[in-house]
């Protein structure tokens, strides 16, 4: 028995035999024949078995995806709607050359947020051409779309509307479409003829062949897994059959090779010569074709199982199909929801504008508005008026306004200043009453009725006795007697101070009299009184009853 | 799988030839990797209790080996040494080896024929690793131990072919 081991690190030392062939040149010539076929059958088999992972792969994502969606209309409870949406997405699709996983993915988020099947087909048909026509991709048209549904305008900007910020922010779903519409219609179909738009559709035709392809091989090799379908025997069948499949196409290959070699092969009517009918191989590959055409029919009816049941136009016209019923149900729910919608958005619109109408009112009570209004209505003067008017065109952000009034206030100004300095220029006026002389019997008179000299009269006011009934001579009194408490209020604090001066720290005691008697002896004595004559007084000064000797 | 580090073989003869230091150093790091692997090979050998009685015992020459947990174990092992070219001209430079019949048959049945009949399903462990490469005892160790001996073997060849020619004299 053959030892066992693991060779770790090893190194190819090259046979001994294969030397001995490389020294005759026949031998080599075969070998590297041998050698170039082996690679060809080898580079074929991985190119193969390359693709059929990503095309594996490329149906798996897509699948992914289908199933995703799936579970979203189900649980809009439009599991029904389910094949016609595929329907859709696939024509749309294979016409436009999007990939069916973004279309998938931009369904989602239309129905996502519409609730309605249908809507989300007219919506996604609309985003193919504003797709197209704004060079946004597919997703973000969508996603943006979906949010005007529910009243997030803000994603619209983008398109360049020609609306403004608040125009936009007040934009109404259906508005927005017909804007959408009259900007992008018929950007899509155009887009398809442009070279790019082309290469489009052509890639994901490409595209979509691999997924098929993907989904044939996963089929196949599940069947090859055998019971249960389980994944670990279906990697290890995996290799087999790429290797199988492997053989088969270099048979094929070789059988072509064979094929050339058939005399008059290469013209154009080789298919149909009687030599080609007739060739041995040429009869082989007929029934090959033969054969590959009932594999191909086979494969087809385990991929799509019959449907069976009958179509709805087949049951008569008085049928009703159930799912249309149900389709017209859900697009009613959508207009209630969406009339509802635009019910809440008109209430916060007249909310807003109450708001409005709550500020501007406000303003009205505004204490420095209400004190610049009294002020105007007073009687002012002109440079006060303007400043009054400009400090409220300020308050009220009236630039415009508040620059005349600044400029008109500016003029008033100057021109008080030149009227002050005018005045100020202007020389004193003589008294008129100057060269007046009193006549000598007035004069005489006034002196006798006051007591007093005329010289006195004259030469130095006098007080005016007290009978005087004069109004003037009322005010001269009283001017002259407020004169004389200022004189009197002035000596008083100087001696004040002049006693302050002297007794700094010495206490100062105050003694109130009346008539010549300490107060607080006169009020008792009169309590005293007051109580003896039958008036109830029952505590003096100090708190004492009124019997109470008082030792002051 | 193996993997092919070209001019191995002949680092090591020059190593030997011309820095023999180095050459003690590499075989000491390289065995420092095997080692352990060794020892949890051997740990899957099972003792003679577990495995079926007719199958321990002492082999006898021209009749079905048989299976000694000892011999089985000690058959578990490494090697540093070049092995001769096989018939598609490979030389295995460094390996591990379940070398005794008995341990062999431990470490391989049921591998194609799967676990079926009286004999294989009576054997204690499972087969881990694919095809070829997979076994109860040394193949389950190797491909638990996912290629870090491997990769330390051969990272301590490289660091030696390294040193080897930044020591500058055998550059030419």
């Amino acid at each position: 028995m053959a030892e066992l081991f693991i060779p770790l690190i090893a190194e190819f030392k090259g046979k001994k035999a294969f030397d001995q062939a490389n020294k005759a040149t026949n031998t080599l010539d075969k070998g590297v024949k041998r050698l170039g076929a082996t690679l060809g059958a080898t580079f074929g088999a991985q190119q193969f078995l390359r693709y059929g992972k990503n095309a594996v792969k490329a149906f798996a994502e897509n699948e992914k995806s289908a199933r995703r969606l799936e579970m979203v209309v189900k649980n809009l409870g439009q599991a029904f709607e389910t094949p016609f949406i595929e329907q859709n997405l696939d024509r749309i699709s294979a016409k436009f050359g999007y990939q069916g996983e973004i279309l998938r993915e931009s369904y989602q988020k239309l129905i996502t947020s519409t609730g309605s099947a249908t809507k989300a087909n007219e919506l996604l048909q609309l985003s193919l051409d504003v797709s197209a026509g704004s060079g946004f991709d597919l997703l973000t048209v969508n996603q943006d779309l979906a949010a005007a549904y529910v009243g997030q305008t803000r994603g619209l900007k983008k398109y360049n509307l020609g609306l403004t910020q608040a125009e936009l922010k007040n934009l109404k779903f259906d508005d927005a479409v017909k804007k959408l519409t009259a900007s992008f219609k018929g950007a899509g179909e155009t887009e398809l003829t442009t070279y790019a738009g082309k290469m489009r559709v052509l890639t994901e035709a490409a595209d979509n062949a691999q997924e098929i392809i993907g989904g044939g091989l996963v089929d196949a090799l599940a069947l090859l897994a055998g019971e249960g379908n389980t994944v670990e025997p279906l990697a290890e069948s995996m290799s087999d059959f790429s290797l199988y499949v492997s053989d088969a196409i270099v048979g094929v290959a070789v059988l072509i090779d064979k094929l050339k070699k058939v005399p008059g092969i290469g013209t154009q009517n080789a298919l149909t010569s009687k030599s080609f009918l007739i060739s041995p191989t040429t009869s082989a590959l007929a029934i090959l074709k033969k054969g590959l055409d009932y594999v191909s029919k086979t494969g087809e009816e385990f991929r799509t199982p019959g449907m069976g049941g009958y179509p709805s136009s087949a049951l008569g016209p008085g049928y009703i199909d159930p799912t249309e019923a149900k389709r017209n149900q859900i697009e009613a729910n959508r207009l209630k929801i969406e009339k509802q919608r635009a019910a809440l958005q008109k209430k916060i619109l007249d909310a807003t504008k109450k708001q409005n109408a709550l500020t501007k009112a406000s303003q009205t009570l505004d204490l420095e508005r209400i004190g610049i209004e009294a002020a105007l209505k007073g009687n002012i003067s002109e440079a006060d008026r303007l400043s009054l008017l400009l400090q409220k065109a300020l308050l009220n952000s009236n630039a415009t306004l508040a620059t005349q009034l600044s400029d008109q206030l500016e003029a008033t100004i100057k021109r008080n200043n030149e009227l002050r300095l005018a005045l100020l220029s202007t020389p004193k006026a003589p008294n008129p009453y100057e060269d007046w002389k009193i006549p000598a019997d007035l004069l005489n008179y006034t002196a006798a009725s006051l007591g007093v000299s005329p010289e006195t009269v004259i030469n130095a006011p006098q007080t005016i006795p007290s009978q005087a009934t004069d109004a003037g001579e009322e005010l001269r009194m009283a001017v002259l007697a407020a004169l004389d408490a200022q004189d009197k209020a002035d000596a008083a604090v100087k001696a004040a101070e002049s006693v302050s001066a002297t007794t700094s720290a010495a206490p100062i005691n105050v003694v109130v009299e009346v008539a010549g008697e300490e107060v607080a002896a006169v009020i008792t004595q009169q309590q005293t009184n007051q109580s003896l004559s039958g008036s109830f007084v029952n505590v003096n000064r100090l708190g004492r009853f009124a019997n109470t000797p008082v030792a002051i | 799988m193996p993997t092919e580090l070209r001019g191995a073989n002949h680092l090591r003869k020059a190593l030997k030839q011309y820095a023999p230091d180095l050459a003690k150093e590499t075989r000491e790091e390289m065995i420092g990797f095997l080692k352990p692997l060794v020892k949890k090979a051997r740990g899957f050998m099972p003792s003679n209790d577990a495995m079926p009685s007719g199958f321990v015992g002492t082999a006898e020459d021209g009749r079905f080996p048989k299976y000694d947990a000892a011999l089985a174990r000690r058959g578990v092992g490494y090697k540093l040494t070049p092995t001769k070219p096989n018939r598609q001209g490979w030389i295995s430079t460094v390996s591990i080896h379940n070398k005794t019949a008995g341990g062999a048959i431990y470490e391989t049945a049921g591998r194609k024929s799967g676990i079926t009949g009286n004999f294989t399903p009576r054997l204690q462990g499972t087969l881990a690793g694919r095809a070829k490469m997979s076994g109860r005892a040394m193949f389950k160790a190797y491909e638990q131990d996912q290629g870090k001996a491997r990769a330390g073997v051969m990272k301590a060849l490289e660091k030696a072919g390294a040193k080897f020619n930044a020591r500058g004299n055998f550059n030419g």
